[in-house]
């Protein structure tokens, strides 16, 4: 009898334990806007992964007759550019050169961000406020000409772009990640577990950082999409990322002198760029709404 | 008997405004092994910062000011006020472990509390994952908890109340620690509950022999528990002795109201729904009255006798200390 009553009890308490991240999950599967984003966002990038290797033609192959080649002529599913090379080609090769960079920049924006957040929350006074009006300061120099001047003076090249999105796109992610530790610095179980003898570094990143995992993510999901916004601006204006490595960013500059003879040429990466950026916001949103701690009191 | 802790003179600061503000003046005890002392007071009487002067957890000098000495005794004494703080990180959890009024919120919401026993004990102990797992099952076990191997993998969040303080009387008990600190540990939580816990840190004081520091605004827990009270008001000790006397004949005016001044059931002499209270609030630290702190609010109060300084701590026998100009005659009215 007594075995009965307890196996029924810590099977209900099981079940409540997975309750809370199983109702993240449900939050985020019935956001239909987020679920939208990452199918499109997969479909985007498997495509970007498997696609060149379906085409019949390479993204670097040149075919002087097929120049110009409307989508769907021949075996040219997206047509041709100047050079009469294979846009879609180049379309899924450009795609993973974007969203490579995109995603290096954002972990290691969130990692700088978070770790800088992480610090100043924690030890507050001196460094704290330090590390914070830094944060300030670098927010106030507009990204673009800090990224034009750097690029101008960098080599440009695809891990050099990425370190410098990532430079310039930390202190959001630092201020969220600071605010949180800042509040949560002040809970009983910090103190209780510095009364257990743990060292700041522990109770930051062991104690402290699980706490808040939900913001960063979020964060971090809508920092690649203006990593990718970021690296095709920055490459449309010549400082990215470089011809012949295509990028969606330079596959629109290429574009704009044909705008008006051959539009696919612009339209084709202009969208992808689109997809991709609203597909990670809307994720964004659908885990800012899945995770929000405030949403999840019971 | 062994003395585990000596507290000599302690005395803590705060700097506020430019100026130090004192909080705790010229606190004395000892802790011994196997026995429980209290510290009673109102909030602001200076008891939860003796204790955190105790784990050093005050805010670094120049914002704090600590004099005195804090003796944790051993195979060799260390006075924790100049311990440095990598020492100090030793102490705490390992020697002397404490636990909080709020279980609810000392326990990290997003770790399973198998997780933050294992962690405590290995923060100190050198022990594979699987021996410390062994180990906090055992120690939920000591601590009442039924299903002790399914618990390990509970959030805070599906535990009660008691349930948490449990677990967190379970993780300060991981290191077989010379000392407990127990700061309010039963407010938060309801009068049954209350009793539990109580009755389990007593049965655990009894298996470890352990001290323990009470620390309580409420004299019904000191009954149960304490072997020693210490009554402390606006920073300074104003009466000690032994639980017994302390409660069976306090001599000290403030004494007699707090005890006065908590609700019973059925008060003899008192119409039902009537309480005594104190008059008055506890004075500002930065501005006390001179001579006997508590005077402003005493019934007692003689001019020209209680207002002059100084008020010494004096012996009534027996180990009885108070600290009161009056209290011989005021002993010798009430017989």
């Amino acid at each position: 009898m007594m075995t009965t009553a307890n196996d029924v009890s810590t099977k209900s308490n099981r079940k409540q334990g997975r309750w809370m991240s199983s109702r993240g999950v449900r939050r985020f599967v019935s956001h239909r806007l987020a679920i939208t984003g990452l199918l499109m966002i997969s479909a985007v990038a498997l495509l970007c992964i498997v696609g060149p290797w379906l085409l019949p033609h390479g993204m670097l192959e040149i075919n002087i007759i097929d120049r110009f080649k409307p989508p769907g002529t021949d075996d040219y599913v997206l047509g041709t550019d100047e050079l009469g090379r294979d846009l879609a080609a180049r379309l899924f090769m450009a795609g993973r050169v974007s969203l490579i960079v995109g995603v290096a920049a954002m972990i290691l924006s969130t990692l700088i961000g978070t770790v800088i957040g992480l610090v100043a929350g924690y030890f507050g006074k001196v460094i704290g406020t330090v590390l914070m009006r830094f944060t300030d300061s670098v927010l106030c120099f507009p990204q673009i000409f800090l990224l034009l001047t750097l690029a101008a003076f960098l080599e440009p090249s695809a891990l050099m772009i990425t370190l410098i999105i990532a430079a310039t796109s930390w202190m959001e992610i630092a201020r969220i990640v600071s605010a949180e530790i800042r509040s949560l610095r002040e809970r009983d179980f910090v103190t209780a577990s510095r009364i257990s003898g743990a060292s700041h570094s522990w109770i930051m990143f062991r104690e402290l950082l699980p706490n808040i995992v939900g913001p960063i993510i979020v964060a971090a999901t809508l920092t690649v999409a203006r990593a990718i916004l970021t690296e095709a601006y920055v490459s449309f204006l010549g400082y990215g990322i470089q011809p012949p490595l295509p990028s969606w960013g330079n596959m629109l500059n290429n574009a704009q002198q044909y705008l008006d003879t051959a539009p696919w040429l612009a339209l084709v990466p202009g969208v992808a760029i689109t997809i991709a950026v609203t597909s990670f916001n809307f994720i964004g949103d659908g885990l800012r709404d899945a995770l929000d701690a405030r949403s999840d009191m019971p | 008997m062994t003395t585990v802790l000596t507290v000599e003179d302690l005395s803590i600061g705060f700097r506020s405004e430019g100026k130090v503000v004192t909080v705790v003046r010229g606190v004395n005890f000892k802790l011994e092994a196997g026995q429980t002392l209290a510290l009673v007071g109102e909030s602001g009487s200076g008891k939860s910062v003796t204790s955190l002067g105790i784990m050093g957890l005050l805010p670094p000098p120049p914002q704090s000011r600590t004099d005195g000495r804090i003796i944790l005794h051993g195979d060799q004494d260390t006075d924790l006020l100049t311990l440095p703080e990598a020492g100090m990180r030793r102490v705490r959890g390992d020697r002397i472990a404490m636990i909080f009024q709020e279980p609810l919120t000392s326990l990290n919401p997003v770790h399973t509390v198998g997780a933050q026993i294992v962690e405590a004990i290995r923060s100190h102990r050198r022990m594979t994952r699987k021996a410390a797992r062994a180990r906090a099952i055992d120690l939920i076990e000591q601590v009442g908890i039924p299903d002790a191997a399914a618990r390990l993998g509970s959030y805070p969040h599906e535990l009660s109340g008691g349930m948490r303080q449990r677990i967190m009387i379970a993780i300060a008990l991981a290191l077989e620690p010379d000392i407990l600190i127990a700061d309010e540990p039963t407010t938060a939580l309801d009068v049954t509950v209350q009793a539990q816990i109580i009755d389990l840190l007593r049965r655990l004081q009894a298996d470890t022999g352990m001290a323990m520091l009470f620390i309580t605004h409420d004299f019904g827990v000191v009954a149960d528990v304490a072997d020693r009270t210490i009554v402390m008001y606006a920073g300074e000790m104003v009466e000690e002795g032994s639980t017994d006397t302390v409660l069976g004949r306090p001599l000290m005016p403030y004494t007699r109201g707090l005890m006065s001044a908590v609700p019973k059931l059925q008060t003899a002499g008192l119409k039902q729904g009537e309480l005594q209270t104190i008059d008055g609030f506890v004075p500002d630290p930065a501005n006390l009255p001179t001579g006997c702190s508590f005077h402003p609010r005493c019934r007692h109060m003689r001019e020209g006798l209680c207002d002059v300084p100084p008020v010494p701590l004096e012996d009534a026998g027996d180990r009885h200390m108070v600290r009161c100009k009056r209290w011989q005659d005021l002993a010798e009215a009430s017989g």
